[in-house]
């Protein structure tokens, strides 16, 4: 079953021109299902429009053209009440962790931020309640009253997942969420990120262009080629396969793993 | 014996008596790249700012860095100003705010290579259109109108390069020069470096927290942690055999999958 249905999607962001403003088109002919409980990968090189196309999977920038239907409700035409359920559902965590975070705010009041617009915890049970949460994260009550500044990139992106969680959302869009970490902290952020999926029975879109984070994480790979969907893996074994047949274009950007297996100097 | 390029004896750096940088030595020859590896916070940059005597006035450094046999600590503002560019370049991590965001890419390149080499406007065009090319980017002479903002963070790297690499500098730090990029132009930033190495014996210190671009490009590494050097060793034995539990701990961190990698 599809929790989130995209029906020939376009879309187009305006260039400015001398005495027409011209169409620059970022994607075109999309029609993609989110199936439940699924990672759902979309693998492409910057300016391929998986932004553009996390964006309006988010409710936040409506197609030139085409529907999205989220939990069975039109995301553009919903509104009022509905909309805001929706909403709830929905969440995001972007890749810059530091600019997604107000930083006048303490760990305490950001995440508390989505319960007050809900109303979902009564304020007794407030703290506990965001305490548990950044529990789940790996962090614990001591950073309920630090600041953005004071927690590292990786921990500023635990801070973001939790944010995300506290509405107990269906679905999670996750736009680059470690290409800013450090090779560490990127392997524990994706061991997070797979621990929740199961706990909280998620649904995730996982944006990248890190196709290592792709094969650890996906269950389904589909690749963004200049606004195009051009492939589309429903295992992340075939996705590999894939890349053994001929000169995979992604596959010969990946670096070597070793010195011995180097691809752009030899050895002294 | 040929000197090396650069040569750096027992560098320290403390702030009020706290150290961040504990003694290290470095050195590298003319076609080398020494990579330099750690995670965030482990006194990498640090290093990088000490050898170009950037540092903040209210760190006190130690020690001795000598580019071409000369001493750069003991050195004047005004001699050190004409040694970088000219002898020593850096290639910084974000090509975002690495250029002002006032002037156009020509302008800032023009005033680059007349600040250091007596040459006319129109030849300073013509070199800059040259290491643009050099670089593979497309119609040098419209990219040069163009301002910082209107080029895609790739673009932008490889300007930078170019920046770096138009005035035939001895040594070009390289502080990250992939980590804001996508894979497919992570690839083309190392084979434009490794081009440079090749055509002008360029030394390059590598700063990378990325394994997989120190084992694409370096020969010797240096593991950093906490300001500490833990490990120095030539770049296939630290990826066969790492001695120090924390390059350990690093390489098993690394995301690896298996079944991707076999057969590249």
């Amino acid at each position: 079953m599809a929790i989130l249905t995209l029906t020939d999607i376009a879309h187009s962001y305006q260039k400015k021109g001398l005495f027409q403003p011209k169409q620059a088109p970022v994607l075109e002919h999309i029609s993609l299902n989110i199936p439940v409980g699924q990672c759902f990968t979309l693998l492409g090189v910057s300016g391929a429009g998986k932004s553009t196309l996390g964006n309006i999977m988010l409710g936040i920038e409506r197609p030139t053209r085409g529907t999205v239907t989220f939990l069975g409700q039109n995301l553009y035409e919903a509104k009022g009440a509905t909309l805001k359920q929706l909403r709830r559902e929905l969440q995001v965590v972007f890749q810059d962790s530091l600019s997604a975070v107000d930083p006048r705010m303490t760990a305490e009041q950001i995440i508390a931020e989505p319960l007050d617009n809900y109303q979902m915890v009564a304020q007794a049970d407030k703290r506990a309640y965001i305490t548990e949460l950044l529990e789940q994260v790996g962090l614990s009550a001591d950073d309920l009253t630090k600041y953005p500044r004071q927690f590292s990139g990786g921990q500023l992106q635990r801070i973001n997942i939790a944010r995300a969680l506290a509405l107990k959302p269906k679905l999670i869009v996750l736009d680059e969420p470690i290409s800013s970490l450090d090779m560490v902290n990127q392997r524990l952020i994706i061991d997070l990120l797979q621990r929740l999926k199961e706990d909280f029975q998620l649904t995730y879109v996982f944006i990248t262009h890190d196709i290592k984070a792709a094969c650890l994480l996906s269950d389904h790979i589909a690749i963004l080629e200049a606004g195009t969907i051009t492939e589309q893996y429903t295992t992340v074994a075939d996705f590999i396969a894939s890349t053994k047949s001929a000169a995979h274009h992604l596959k010969t950007s990946l670096l070597a793993e070793h010195p011995m297996k180097r691809t752009i100097r030899s050895l002294p | 014996m040929t000197i090396p390029v650069l040569e750096v004896q027992q560098l320290a750096v403390e702030v009020a008596g706290q150290p961040l940088l504990y003694p290290l030595d470095l050195s590298i020859e003319a076609g080398e790249v020494v990579g330099l590896v750690g995670e965030s916070g482990s006194g990498k940059t640090m290093t990088s700012l000490a050898i170009f005597q950037l540092l903040d006035a209210s760190l006190t450094q130690h020690g001795s860095i000598r580019l071409n046999g000369e001493e750069l600590t003991t050195m004047s503002d005004k001699a050190l100003r004409q040694r970088r560019g000219n002898e020593l370049a850096m290639i910084m991590q974000n090509p975002m705010t690495a250029f002002s965001p006032l002037y156009t890419i020509g302008y800032q390149f023009i005033e680059l290579i007349r600040q250091h080499s007596a040459c006319t406007k129109k030849q300073a065009t013509q070199r800059a259109c040259a290491a643009l090319a050099d670089v593979q980017l497309q119609a040098p002479e419209k990219l040069l109108t163009l301002y910082p903002f209107e080029l895609s963070g790739g673009m932008l790297q490889r300007v930078m390069i170019a920046f770096a690499a138009v005035l035939r500098p001895k040594l070009i730090i390289a502080d990250e020069p992939t980590t804001a990029l996508d894979l497919y132009n992570q690839k083309e930033v190392l084979k434009h470096l490794e081009h440079i190495r090749v055509t002008h014996q360029t030394a390059i210190l590598l700063i990378s927290h990325d394994l997989s671009v120190i084992a694409e490009m370096a020969d010797r590494v240096l593991v950093m942690e906490k300001g500490h050097v833990v490990e120095a060793t030539d770049v296939v034995s630290l990826f066969q055999a790492p001695q120090h539990p924390y390059t350990q701990h690093l390489i098993k961190a690394r995301l690896t999958v298996p079944a991707l990698e076999e057969g590249l």
